[in-house]
């Protein structure tokens, strides 16, 4: 519980800033807020909304804190789920007609295997070249743009249509929406990816707490020279680690390309490996935190849109401002702790002079 | 007029936020131009109240007097000013500047335009100079210097900053026996000078050679003190551990079996950035001790880390009737060592902080992290184990759940050696430094464990900086000196264990070895 705390603040501490940010620009952080929680939370739709959002970014961010618990940094996040959106889309097009029990599974196979791909190269790189997985995995965002874009454009385009798409999917490729399924999140397209994200939280979770699998990447990432001196094998470890990183991130593409568009739009991934970063952060330490994270962020993008509407000054990229200054925050966490003790000291020590 | 005399009145140290007393009530008195030993186990409290004096720590109450007058530091800064220094044990030394460059950074005499004047720099040093055997090049990068070397720059920087009142935290700790001597010369000249000088210490046999006073702190309580010369060696222990220390086990008579030796290796060669072994030839067998001497650095490292096969070399390695591939393949090379430690053997690292332990995990985790096979972990079952090493090692702590960084040395390691010999059966024991920084109690249960585990009919190898644990343990001694050994000895037969003679191998191997 203690663990929390930080976060907290943290956010309390964005709050703040944002507040005073807003009070800067002349609005009221109170209508600001209103706007806000009525845009997320507000109706059963913009709920609906705010969980759509959430779920790429519950994805992207449980990828990147399994590649922190392994001492890796995973940044790659937003290139694998690009590649792994790729592949679900190209399976679904070019194997349309597969009967409904096998098509969506195999459809979230391919993209796990090409995000774990994606990452395992990284990897593989890191290990065999000694290319830093940062490095490794932004330059490898660069190229699965460049594939996505030939996929997109080129080789399974829809040239019935004016926007830069695939071909749709199968019928039978298509993740059902819940307010068709089970009557939650109003007209907003949520759909059963969302469910997805939450099986792959609560598996990440147990691999990582009670696996033998996952203690030895934990054990990897927070003492390499003991686990090495155990006999675990470090570089297979990392490989391994980073592939399945990749994967979960190559998962992330789901609720979009599977779960509404139907077919792979550019762009779909949107920056939601990039802020998985900030949700693996600020969820930390379980992968239920990065879901509450994931859900905070994804309300913040869809009560944002609201801003450019009912504030004058404000737009939709306060949200971004947002989020950057929860990250700041909760990055600045230890700096934070010291400086509170340094104020308690020197609070304490002039009391004890006037004595 | 002599400066240098040091008294504590009543000073109590509690430590947030568990509110320990890391000292209690501690006072005692020093006189300058003397040298005085500060003694007790780990987390006594010794480096704590020097580091009050030094002003790196403020006490919650009481007082520390410098000359006559109340010192209240608020900074090193401020120590430093009053003619006070510390060496501590973990040297700050830039290793890229030269010594002199070493010596003036931080109080740097300039010429116009920023220019260095290194020329005034020497000429003060040299005028200051407390004794000969503190001279070094100058200009000589720290870098290249030996350990003991660097620890005299160390002491240069104190005198250049024209320190009277001197504090050297385990000093001994990482010099050879004649570097250790060459340390006391140096400190007996600073005496003579009038300086007075502080040696943190658990080494009983430098006390007694070369200390003028006696202090010990217990438990962050002080026990007593009093002039050396009117002490015995016994009453100081029984001051540290608070009873008499039990005697080792007696040393049971091995019929040693020569024809399986559980390491054997020859003609093993190794080059590594940090040091090169020259085709070493050696063997173990069960239900012997073979001990390896030798400072710090003489390819001690490269050895063990051969014979676990993690680091690449020529020749052959056998460990345990597996042969171990000098491979450069990481996963090969781990997949060699988990089967070596199935087959029995049990590894103590040189650094348990970071070889042996997961430090911000629990003490029931580290316990059990290793050797568990169960893809599925029954955590319930590593609790229980983890109690029964606990008991059987005496490993103390709050509770399992402790993160062990937040046990004491002795502690740590127990729990180390508790984890290596206790979850499976022993064939063979590498243990490299195994009661390096650990308390008096915990030095004599790990003892009692090793030759117990020799009785059992285990082969040991033990690699150590500590001549007096290599004594007490070895029946064969090698010493090691620039990646060769430079010298062997037998507990029986021969001349026995001579510690001027395995002395004199520790550094002669290294000037053999440039």
């Amino acid at each position: 519980m203690t663990r929390l705390v930080p976060v907290f603040v943290s956010i309390l501490i964005a709050v703040l800033l944002t507040s005073i940010l807003t009070l800067a620009l002349g609005e009221s952080p109170l209508v600001v807020a209103e706007v806000l929680l009525r845009g997320s939370i507000g109706t059963p739709t913009a709920f609906g909304y705010t969980l759509y959002y959430a779920t790429p970014l519950i994805f992207t961010g449980l990828a990147v804190a399994w590649a922190l618990k392994a001492g890796l940094f995973n940044i790659g996040a937003e290139g694998q789920m690009t590649m792994g959106g790729i592949a679900m889309a190209a399976v679904g097009i070019v194997l349309a007609d597969l009967p409904g029990f096998i098509a969506w599974p195999l459809a979230v196979f391919a993209g796990f295997l090409a995000g774990a791909f994606w990452g395992g190269m990284v990897a593989w790189l890191k290990i065999r070249r000694g290319v830093h997985e940062v490095l490794g995995s932004i330059l490898f965002n660069f190229i699965s743009y460049g594939i996505a874009g030939f996929v997109i454009l080129d080789l399974l385009r829809n040239h019935e249509s004016q926007n830069p798409e695939t071909l749709p999917i199968g019928q039978s490729y298509h993740l059902q929406a819940l307010s068709d399924l089970v009557g939650i999140g109003g007209t907003s397209p949520l759909n059963t990816a969302f469910f997805l994200a939450l099986a792959v939280a609560l598996l990440v979770d147990v691999v990582l707490q009670r696996t033998l699998f996952g203690l030895r990447i934990r054990w990897t990432g927070g003492a390499p020279e003991f686990a090495r001196r155990s006999g675990v094998s470090i570089s297979a470890t990392t490989l391994k680690a980073f592939a399945i990183s990749g994967g979960i991130a190559g998962l992330a593409g789901a609720s979009a390309v599977l779960g509404y568009m139907h077919k792979a739009r550019e762009g779909f991934a949107a920056g939601a490996g990039f802020v998985g970063i900030a949700v693996a952060l600020l969820g930390g330490a379980r992968a239920w935190g990065v879901v509450a994270a994931a859900i905070l962020f994804g309300g913040l993008q869809k009560g944002s849109l609201d801003l450019d509407l009912d504030t004058e000054n404000i737009s939709r990229d306060l949200a971004i401002v947002v989020q950057a200054l929860i990250v700041l925050a909760v990055a600045s966490r230890g700096a934070l702790v010291e400086l509170w003790l340094l104020l308690k000291a020197k609070y304490e020590s002039s009391k004890a002079r006037q004595v | 007029m002599q400066t240098g005399r040091v008294e504590f009145q009543n000073i109590t140290r509690i430590c947030e936020p568990s509110k320990y007393r890391a000292l209690d009530g501690v006072s005692a008195k020093f006189e300058a131009g003397q040298i005085h030993a500060v003694l007790g186990e780990n987390g006594a409290g010794k480096s704590t109240l020097m580091k009050i004096l030094f002003g790196l720590v403020r006490p919650n109450e009481g007082t520390v007097h410098v000359n006559g007058s109340v010192a209240k530091f608020a900074s090193p800064t401020d120590a430093i000013r009053t003619g006070l220094g510390m060496v501590q044990q973990h040297f700050s030394l830039v290793e890229t500047l030269s010594v002199i460059d070493n010596i003036m950074l931080g109080h740097e005499s300039t010429l116009g335009g920023g220019r260095l004047d290194r020329a005034r720099a020497i000429q003060e040093l040299e005028e200051a100079l407390p004794s000969e055997d503190l001279r070094l090049d100058w200009n000589r990068l720290v870098g290249e210097l030996s350990i003991g070397e660097q620890q005299r720059v160390e002491i240069l920087k104190l005198i250049a900053r024209k320190a009277q009142i001197l504090v050297l935290d385990e000093p001994t700790a990482v010099l050879s026996p004649r570097e250790i001597e060459s340390l006391f010369k140096i400190l007996k000249d600073l005496k003579a000078r009038g300086r007075t000088v502080f040696v943190i210490t658990h080494k009983l046999s430098e006390v007694f050679d070369h200390c003028d006073t006696w202090m010990v702190l217990r438990a962050g309580k002080f026990v007593g003190s009093g002039e050396i010369a009117k002490t015995t060696r016994s009453e100081i222990v029984r001051a540290m551990v608070g009873a008499d220390v039990p005697p080792l086990a007696d040393r049971v008579k091995m019929q040693v079996d020569l024809a399986k030796p559980a390491i054997r290796v020859s003609n093993l060669s190794a080059e590594t950035s940090s040091g090169r072994l020259g085709a070493l030839k050696f063997s173990v067998h069960p239900g012997e001790i073979v001990g390896i001497a030798g400072v710090d650095g003489s390819g001690q490292t490269e050895l063990v880390n051969s014979l676990i096969g993690i680091q690449s070399f020529s020749g052959e390695v056998e460990v345990l009737g597996n042969r171990v591939e000098g491979t450069f393949d990481e996963t090969q090379a781990s997949n060699c060592l988990a089967g070596l430690l199935a087959s029995g053997l049990a590894l103590v690292s040189e650094d348990r902080h970071h070889q042996g332990l997961w430090m911000d995990q629990s003490v029931w985790l580290n316990a059990n992290l290793g050797y568990k096979n169960e893809s599925w972990l029954h955590l319930g079952d590593w609790a229980t184990e983890a109690e029964r090493f606990a008991r059987e090692y005496d490993v103390r702590a709050p509770g399992l759940g402790t993160e062990v960084r937040n046990l004491s040395g002795g502690n740590q390691q127990k729990l180390i050696f508790a984890r290596e010999m206790m979850s499976r059966p022993v064939k063979l024991l590498i243990a490299h430094q195994p009661t390096r920084g650990v308390d008096l109690a915990a030095v004599q249960l790990i003892h009692g464990k090793i030759l117990a585990a020799r009785a059992a009919g285990a082969a040991v190898l033990v690699i150590s900086s500590e001549l007096d644990e290599l004594f007490a343990l070895s029946d064969r001694l090698l010493v090691m000196a620039g990646g060769v050994f430079s010298g062997e000895f037998f507990r029986e037969g021969g001349d026995g264990f001579d510690r001027d003679r395995v002395g004199d191998a520790m550094i002669l191997g290294k000037r053999g070895s440039t």
